[in-house]
């Protein structure tokens, strides 16, 4: 007895396998990606390198989120699968198995999809996560050991997840199968549907959700502000993306079909009824296919961008070898010892130490507006920018070059215009009001130096941040009474020792740990060091880069599974009108046109849509990276075109699968058979 | 000369893997005349609706010779093939085979629409039809939300919008109930009286006898045939009744003879 019913499901796995290949391969997708971001994130040699422990915490974030997505969407999958074999369902019933029999087969059925797509996801996983980690190692040129480990317990843990997944879609669809009655699915037939009606306001507020989105992107200017605006475009696009494909696609295909002259044309009269159709079913599913699309490529082109620019940026941000911050000295003689002190360590560990210097700069926030530089305590709106203000030596000994500033002249830079001849400071009060203590006006003088660089510390100054440059210390420490005073205090007490050495890369790791073994007794407040900060920045951005090409990648595969899935639903349907078609006397190249042109809208739609929208996304996008660590803006070009490209060519090479099996589905009834 | 001219027209299909070979026309030999209503009646399986497909330029016989109008339908390519279908032969289903994504009146339009008919054309031709058919008021609303009895009408509309040579109707009443049938076939009686040809499929007597010629066909052969002469729908009922009942246990005997 137990035999029929293996025999049952293994033929219907095998019988349905247009539904059921898909099905099981976008589950070992979804389980490999799982695994391999397990296993990163519990590697112990990982753990064990610069920077990969910040990838693992990264890694970690991914998890959650990436069971979060299988489960929706491998339930998604389940519920189609399921509602396109009812039929079958109901034949069985018919033939007289009990609802317990047919229930039973679908356990096999379920315990076969899992186990096929738990066992394959794993090798794959285990495979890529050999490979990730072989990269890793690469990257941060370690000597770490590799390991052929297999990680026995997060598999198991991993396929236990999924086994729970796929046992909860299977309660599911046997709830399903007790509270109906399955004779009624042998009747269940695409019933006659409402001809949608076009819905002018919402196509309307579509597009005004659209434009608003990519208004926001497009004038925004600086990295703070976009990022606080990010998420209220990408609210207003995918608002916008949903209303213009349901809405919109119908209204105006409606608008076409009331045009007579037009609409009463073979080629016409087919694909705009066609498509009505179509659209109203698929237009939500379209919608969410344009915007996984969008997610791919923004989230593929910034992470590739950032992961590639960042070691040369990151260099950048560190003028020097080593940035080590004290309390302010109170004398000369003091600040001699402090140098003496960083001496020392160098000594103990070989470094030889070819610079090194103290310095004092202050590092804050401010609105600049005409002519007028009023600082904050602390940031609170768009109005409010990231401002420096440090002294001539610092920014002379960091850039290589002779200002030769006067009393009264101020250096400024900044990306945008700067029309004012003259500045002055009147700093807000705690409350953000304006004070009324105002300077003596400075004089202009505009800098054309990359703000990207700054003067030691890990301060990121982007495009809309100014930097401004007094003559010297006293000068500086005149401006006291002018700067907000939680500003002025938070920067002020402090120095900084800049170090910069000719020794080797394990030499000045080494000259970190000894400083950092001392900090105590020497009285640091904090101390960097550029390569290790660097191989830091490295974790975080590989992580980030990890974490996004395995997002990319399953989004991709829903993305692609929700293509296929809705064109297949609707071949079952279509057979039937083209075969109708054919006996009333249309060729068969005429059917093949008209299918033809209306799987390439449903295919190039999408595409065409995430396109644009990542067009769009562009600049503000380009904003952030620039915030978050710079991005050259052709470098980011490049990558957003190749992704656009890489992606159009797998999603090509998915649409070209899907047509075969559509034709496959279709060319049956309009060959006559 | 006649309308249309079934010349030892024979259709074997070959199974999948070229095992087994059935034969669904053995030699069929029929002619109908111009203004005709010709019914063909046989059980299922006995090639009638083979028969119709391949009058119907849907499916090509294996052997023999299709003309209609004097015009062979075995020289002519698929691109032709299908415009000579829209052009000169109307179709009639059981199953009505209305498309669902198009109005009452779209649909009827189909074929118009595809041969290139202006709108202002179209809008003339549907007005006399719709009328002549009861299915006015339905033009505007969508097939899910008219009966059965009414889609057929819709795609009886559909097949003489045309003004084809022929109307090929294949179990028009299969699918119908008494009432609906009762006026269907009224109204191929009346178009007929029009002057239309129709060739019909079918394995309901009533059905057959409205027609002026019923043709009876039996394992791929046509064996018999009854005119109506001046009888009335009942007494040609009768002979028909007969006419099954001594033949069809006899099978093929009658047709040596």
């Amino acid at each position: 007895m137990t035999k029929i019913y293996r025999n049952l499901a293994g033929n219907a796995l095998s019988k349905n396998k247009i539904i059921y290949v898909p099905y099981i391969i976008s589950s070992m997708v979804m389980i490999a990606i799982t695994f391999i971001l397990t296993a990163i994130a519990k590697d112990e040699h990982l753990r064990q390198v610069e920077g990969g422990a910040t990838l693992q915490v990264i890694m970690s974030v991914g998890i959650p989120i990436m069971y979060v997505i299988s489960f929706f969407f491998l339930i998604g999958v389940s519920r189609f699968v399921i509602k396109q074999r009812k039929k079958e369902l109901g034949v069985y019933c018919v033939l007289g198995m009990q609802k317990k029999h047919i229930i039973r087969v679908q356990f096999l059925e379920n315990l076969y999809v899992f186990l096929l797509s738990a066992f394959s996801g794993t090798v794959v996983g285990f495979v890529i996560e050999k490979i990730v980690q072989l990269l890793f190692l690469k990257i941060y040129h370690l000597d770490a050991d590799f390991s052929w480990d297999v990680q026995w317990e997060i598999m198991l843990l991993n396929a236990f997840v999924f086994a729970c997944f796929f046992f909860v879609f299977f309660v599911f669809n046997a709830i399903g199968i007790l509270i109906s009655n399955i004779l009624d699915y042998m009747k269940e037939e695409a019933k006659g549907e409402k001809q949608p009606k076009s819905k002018w306001i919402l196509a309307i507020a579509g597009l005004l959700l659209l434009g608003a989105g990519y208004a926001l992107s497009f004038t925004s200017k600086t990295g703070i502000e976009a990022i606080q605006l990010f998420g209220v475009a990408v609210g207003l696009v995918i608002l916008g993306t949903y209303a213009l494909f349901t809405a919109g696609s119908i209204t105006l295909l409606n608008t076409m079909k009331k045009n007579k002259k037009f609409y009463y044309k073979t080629g016409h009269f087919i694909s705009i009824s066609g498509m009505l159709y179509r659209m109203k079913r698929n237009a939500a599913n379209l919608a969410t296919i344009s915007i996984f699309a969008t997610m791919v490529l923004v989230t593929m082109s910034s992470v590739t961008t950032l992961y590639t620019t960042i070691a040369d940026t990151a260099k950048q941000w560190y003028a020097s070898d080593f940035e080590i911050v004290h309390l302010k000295a109170e004398s000369e003689e003091e600040r001699k010892n402090r140098e003496d002190d960083v001496l020392e360590a160098a000594e103990k560990t070989g470094v030889t130490v070819e610079q090194i210097y103290t310095y004092r700069y202050i590092d804050g926030f401010a609105t600049v507006k005409d002519g007028i530089i009023s600082t904050a305590p602390f940031y609170r709106s768009v109005d409010i920018s990231s401002v420096m203000i440090m002294t001539e030596d610092v920014f002379d000994y960091v850039h290589g070059t002779k200002l030769n500033l006067a009393e009264d002249e101020i250096g400024v830079i900044y990306s945008g215009p700067f029309p004012e001849e003259t500045v002055r400071f009147q700093p807000m009060t705690n409350n953000y009001e304006l004070s009324d203590k105002v300077s003596s006006d400075f004089r202009v003088r505009k800098i054309d130096e990359d703000p990207g660089v700054n003067s030691g510390g890990a301060v990121m100054v982007s495009d809309g941040a100014y930097i401004f440059i007094v003559s010297d210390y006293s000068v500086y420490g005149s401006l006291e009474p002018y700067i907000n005073e939680e500003m002025w205090k938070m920067d002020e007490n402090h120095e900084y020792i800049l170090v910069n050495t000719s020794s080797s890369r394990k030499a000045q790791l080494a000259m970190y740990d000894e400083l950092l073994v001392n900090q105590d007794k020497y009285e640091f407040d904090w101390v960097n060091c550029k390569v290790d900060r660097i191989d830091e920045i490295l974790g975080v951005y590989g992580g980030l880069f990890f974490l996004g090409a395995f997002l990319s990648v399953a989004f991709l595969t829903i993305t692609i599974l929700n293509m296929y899935f809705s064109q297949l639903q609707q071949g079952y349907e279509d057979a039937k009108r083209f075969a109708i078609m054919r006996k009333v006397g249309l060729t068969r190249k005429e059917i093949k046109k008209s299918i033809n042109s209306q799987i390439v809208v449903v295919f190039l739609l999408p595409l065409l849509v995430a396109v644009i929208h990542t067009a769009a996304s562009y600049p503000m996008v380009n904003n952030i990276l620039n915030m978050l660590g710079g991005c050259e803006q052709r470098a980011f070009l490049l990558i957003v075109t190749a992704c656009c490209l890489v992606f159009a060519v797998v999603y090509t090479i998915a649409y070209l699968f899907t047509r075969r099996t559509y034709l496959k589905m279709v060319s049956g009834a309009y060959d006559g058979k | 000369m006649s309308m249309l001219v079934v010349k030892n027209v024979k259709k074997v299909y070959t199974t999948r893997f070229g095992g087994n070979k059935v034969t669904a026309l053995q030699n069929v030999n029929l002619t109908v005349e111009r203004g005709e209503f010709v019914a063909i009646m046989g059980e299922s399986g006995s090639g009638k609706t083979t028969l119709l497909n391949i009058i119907a330029t849907l499916d090509k016989p294996t052997e023999g010779e299709i003309e209609l109008d004097g015009q062979s339908m075995q020289s002519m390519k698929e691109k032709h093939l299908a415009k000579f279908r829209r052009d000169r032969l109307g179709f009639v289903f059981q199953e009505f085979n209305l498309l669902d994504n198009f109005s009452v009146r779209d649909n009827i339009y189909l074929p118009l629409v595809l041969a290139g008919c202006s709108p202002a054309e179209m809008e003339t031709r549907i007005r006399p039809i719709a009328e002549k058919l009861g299915i006015t008021e339905l033009l505007e609303k969508f097939p899910y939300e008219i009966s059965g009895g009414q889609k057929q009408r819709v795609a009886v509309a559909r097949a003489i919008i045309t003004e084809p040579e022929m109307v090929l109707a294949d179990e028009p009443t299969g699918a119908l109930d008494s009432r609906s049938t009762d006026e269907l076939l009224q109204q191929f009686s009346n178009i007929n009286k029009d002057g239309q040809t129709i060739l019909m499929v079918t394995h309901s007597i009533k059905a057959a006898s409205t027609a002026g010629r019923v043709l009876f066909i039996k394992d791929g052969i046509v064996y018999h045939q009854i005119y109506r002469g001046d009888e009335t729908n009942s007494e040609f009922y009768r002979k028909i009744s007969d006419s099954l009942t001594a033949l069809m246990g006899s099978g093929l005997r009658a047709a040596n003879e």
